[in-house]
């Protein structure tokens, strides 16, 4: 992306910044050029001043440069899905609720055309991609005489474009009872072959009944996606987030009650003509899509968001207690559990050194209750055992401080690079130390000598207060004594 | 050595020795040391069955029980022993032993009562968030240090929700005392938090950690004592609902207001002359009773129908009827839950 499109993209800024608990919504969020092919051509004309003498070269420079402008077109990178509505797989009142995807870039959906065509400059022009949501029944393929069959309609990896003419492919089709996308493939199959000839992608073929019935219309598109910017202070810290911008494709038909149902987030592109109100085709035929992503829910019993949140009883983190009704357990047992449940512990197996077995209490950083803030900072120990406790009531250990005292030491020998800032750390701190103990020692030699504090040259200074007969005073200060025999 | 108790006696020494190391220094030199210690103390890389070491404590989505909500305070001994034995690699004997112990002073983030400066892992910690924020969405660094304020507390959801409505919103308050409440600046809080207040006596606490652990577990841990914790659907993933008349195909919208006219009543109903809520019929695309292809919407016809009504009621801003008002009038309500604790600060006495 160059300087000049982050410019762009910067002016969708709203003028004023986003609070925690607000929505800002905005109709689209198109890129400063969608994709396709284009072509700058650059003319420089040279006009000669009136009576010049000199002979110009009139000819008029022209230089010309061809670019192509990419986006997705035959698949998604998952990381472009933020999340969809109603969630993967879960089964919930969904029924009065329009699907949705939301993306992580704001100008995903208006990157492509439907036309393949660069739209006109300024001019909105509708998303690329559409939502369908089928009924998990509305995907069996009837028999000849409208029976059921066990057949479906479903989701196939297809090349996009193949040589061999009678392998089927995503752009021309094998059977031409299939319409497919009209990308420009027919103009020059053989760029389309090299460009694609190993490439696949997820292809849906739909009766055109069927897709005439629930897809968007035209006219429907341009409601159908949207951009919102949200506060993200409240969240968790995404690396994925667009400075809490996202664009949502939203699906144009209703969930039914207590059935499967299926989305499709497909392209459009190369689909404009068969969209429109007026569009038919012979019964039978088949409308192949490219499929850029899939989810299945069920419509069933209340277990949205609100249900769910409701259904929790909220509590601090322990063991669920012990009840008396267990026979095999003492009742002076079940307190002593009870009260270390309450305490957050819990008892694990621990096999000792020596190779004896028993049971030890553990206990994690999240605990029930306020544990007293330390009175001061413990010293260091030089090994993990010194941390363990024993409870002269139960005769067991607490191994929750070791463990805690091993897990750190672990995980920093597993980071190197706080291993090395660590001993890093401390060669310089063993450094400064001595350096200022050293000056400390010098200070107090040059006080007790008289020499004023800024003496640069100590030694120079050392040897004039020997010469000067000073010498008794320094052996004085140093507090030398003569070796006794 | 004679000395009957060296690990004082190495301590004491420790002080004096480097009591002339400035703080400044001790922060520039102890710099990458403290940030990933700041990153151990809100528990960044301890594996999960450290923090919840049985399943039972957590129970999942099962039968009757529908996930988790559990609240903790955060062990500040457990973090200082975590601490410690991070600090206690490459270490080879007695002279590092007394670096080690003057800089397990320095770093230690919880500041015992009466010491008047505080460990560096306990800044570090306190901005692990801002500066995540920074990194990936581009949010400025507040203006002032923060400090952890211990005790911290947080929370573990266990729920299909986390899964499904990915980036949960979660906000945690405080119970303040008259004099707090009385002290505290207003300017920054949103009309949310300023009617908590006064509701309530609660005032916003900082999220220290927001992070999903797995695919249905998320954790939060926050700077202070947590009284009220709301929890709320994610607002990017807002959806469009209507409203199903009981025992039929067909249902409706009640409209709401775009706030061009005033931005405070933005997503309210709208009310006409008569004070009456607006009810707009969806228009489906294959009308009747039983249709072959249920629950089809006619967008482009709906829409119609709204922005006719919108402009008599004169709601809209240059007559324009986009998207971006289309989904204001769609969009459901976000789901809120708060749920209240009461929590003692006092403490009780640790298991001898």
């Amino acid at each position: 992306m160059t300087e000049e499109m982050h410019e762009e993209i910067k002016n969708y800024d709203p003028p004023v910044s986003v609070k925690a608990g607000q929505i800002q919504f905005i109709e689209a969020c198109h890129p400063p050029l969608a994709a396709g092919r284009y072509k700058l051509h650059m003319k420089q004309v040279v006009r000669e001043a009136e009576k010049s003498e000199t002979n110009w070269n009139l000819q008029p420079y022209e230089a010309g440069l061809q670019f192509d402008v990419d986006a997705p077109r035959f698949a998604l990178d998952p990381a472009d899905i933020h999340s969809v509505y109603p969630p993967v797989d879960q089964t919930g009142r969904f029924d009065n609720a329009l699907p949705h995807v939301v993306f992580t870039r704001r100008t995903l959906p208006w990157e492509r055309t439907l036309d393949t065509r660069p739209p006109v400059l300024g001019s909105p022009f509708p998303p690329w991609m559409a939502l369908l949501l089928v009924g998990e029944e509305e995907l069996c393929i009837p028999g000849s005489e409208g029976e059921k069959t066990n057949l479906k309609y479903e989701i196939r990896s297809l090349p996009i474009a193949v040589k061999n003419e009678d392998k089927d492919c995503l752009l021309y089709p094998a059977s031409s009872d299939v319409i497919v996308p009209e990308l420009g493939q027919q103009d020059n199959p053989g760029d389309w072959q090299n460009l694609y000839a190993r490439s696949l992608c997820m292809t849906l073929d739909l009766p055109v009944e069927l897709f005439r019935a629930i897809a968007p219309r035209y006219n429907d598109l341009p409601y159908l996606a949207h951009v919102r910017q949200i506060d993200t202070g409240d969240k968790e810290v995404l690396a994925i987030n667009d400075k809490g911008w996202f664009s949502l494709v939203i699906g144009n038909r209703l969930p039914q009650p207590d059935k499967e149902h299926c989305v499709f987030l497909v392209s459009l592109e190369g689909h404009r003509e068969h969209l429109q109100e007026s569009w038919s085709a012979a019964s039978g035929q088949l409308i192949r899509l490219v499929v850029l992503g899939t989810w299945k829910f069920n419509c069933g019993e209340a277990n949205d968001f609100k249900a769910q949140m409701s259904g929790l009883t909220p509590d601090s983190l322990h063991l669920p207690f012990v009840s008396g009704a267990d026979k095999s357990v003492q009742s002076a047992d079940i307190d002593i559990i009870n009260e270390a449940y309450s305490r957050g512990y819990t008892a694990f197996n621990h096999h000792l050194r020596h190779g004896e077995k028993t049971v030890s209490w553990y206990r994690g950083p999240l605990v029930p209750l306020n544990y007293d803030k330390p009175q001061q900072i413990q010293e260091p120990v030089s090994c993990v055992d010194e941390l363990l406790r024993y409870d002269p009531d139960t005769g067991l250990f607490d191994v929750t401080y070791a463990a805690a005292w091993q897990l750190g030491r672990l995980l920093a020998l597993q980071n190197a690079g706080f291993s090395l800032a660590l001993n890093r750390a401390r060669k310089m701190i063993r450094q400064e130390a001595e350096r200022q103990l050293r000056a400390a020692e010098i200070n107090e030699l040059k006080e007790k000598l008289q020499l004023p504090p800024d003496t640069l040259n100590l030694e120079e200074s050392l040897m004039t207060a020997l010469s000067n007969d000073t010498g008794k005073k320094l052996l004085d200060a140093l507090n030398f004594k003569p070796v006794e025999e | 050595m004679t000395n009957s108790d060296p690990q004082n006696k190495s301590g004491q020494q420790s002080v004096n020795l480097f009591q002339d190391i400035t703080e400044d220094k001790r922060k520039a030199l102890l710099d990458e040391v403290s940030s990933w210690l700041g990153r151990l103390v809100l528990l960044y890389g301890v594996p999960f069955h450290y923090l919840i070491p049985e399943g039972e404590m957590l129970p999942g989505n099962a039968g009757q029980v529908k996930g988790s909500l559990r609240f903790f305070f955060l062990d500040p001994v457990w973090i200082q022993c975590l601490v410690q034995g991070a600090c206690s690699i490459g270490n080879n004997g007695y002279g590092d032993s007394i670096i080690d112990n003057a800089m397990n002073q320095w770093v230690q983030p919880v500041r015992p009562a009466g010491k008047d400066h505080e460990g560096l892992a306990n800044q570090k910690a306190a901005s692990i968030r801002d500066r995540l924020r920074l990194e990936h969405e581009g949010v400025a660094l507040p203006g002032e240090d923060t400090c952890l304020d211990w005790p911290l507390t947080g929370f573990v959801l266990r729920s299909p929700v986390v899964e499904g409505w990915r980036g949960l919103e979660v906000m945690a308050y405080k119970k303040l005392s008259a004099e707090e409440w009385n002290n505290l600046p207003r300017n920054d809080l949103t009309e949310e938090q300023i009617s908590k207040l006064t509701k309530d006596h609660v005032a916003p606490l900082k999220p220290l950690r927001i992070e999903q652990l797995s695919k249905d577990v998320i954790l939060g841990i926050f700077n202070g004592i947590i009284a009220e914790l709301v929890i709320r659907q994610p607002q990017e993933g807002l959806h469009f609902g209507i409203t199903r008349a009981a025992g039929s195909l067909s249902c409706t919208k009640t409209l709401r207001e775009l706030g061009y006219k005033n931005p405070g009543e933005a997503g309210e109903l709208l009310v006409d002359k008569h004070n009456q809520q607006l009810v707009l019929p969806v228009s489906l695309r294959e009308e009747g009773e039983n249709p072959k292809y249920p629950g089809v919407v006619d967008i482009a016809a709906t829409a119609a129908a709204m922005k006719e009504i919108l402009l008599q009621e004169g709601a809209l801003k240059e007559g324009r009827f986009t998207s971006a008002e289309f989904a204001v009038e769609m969009i459901e309500a976000a789901g809120e839950f708060t749920y209240r604790l009461n929590i003692k600060s006092s403490s009780s006495s640790t298991k001898a």
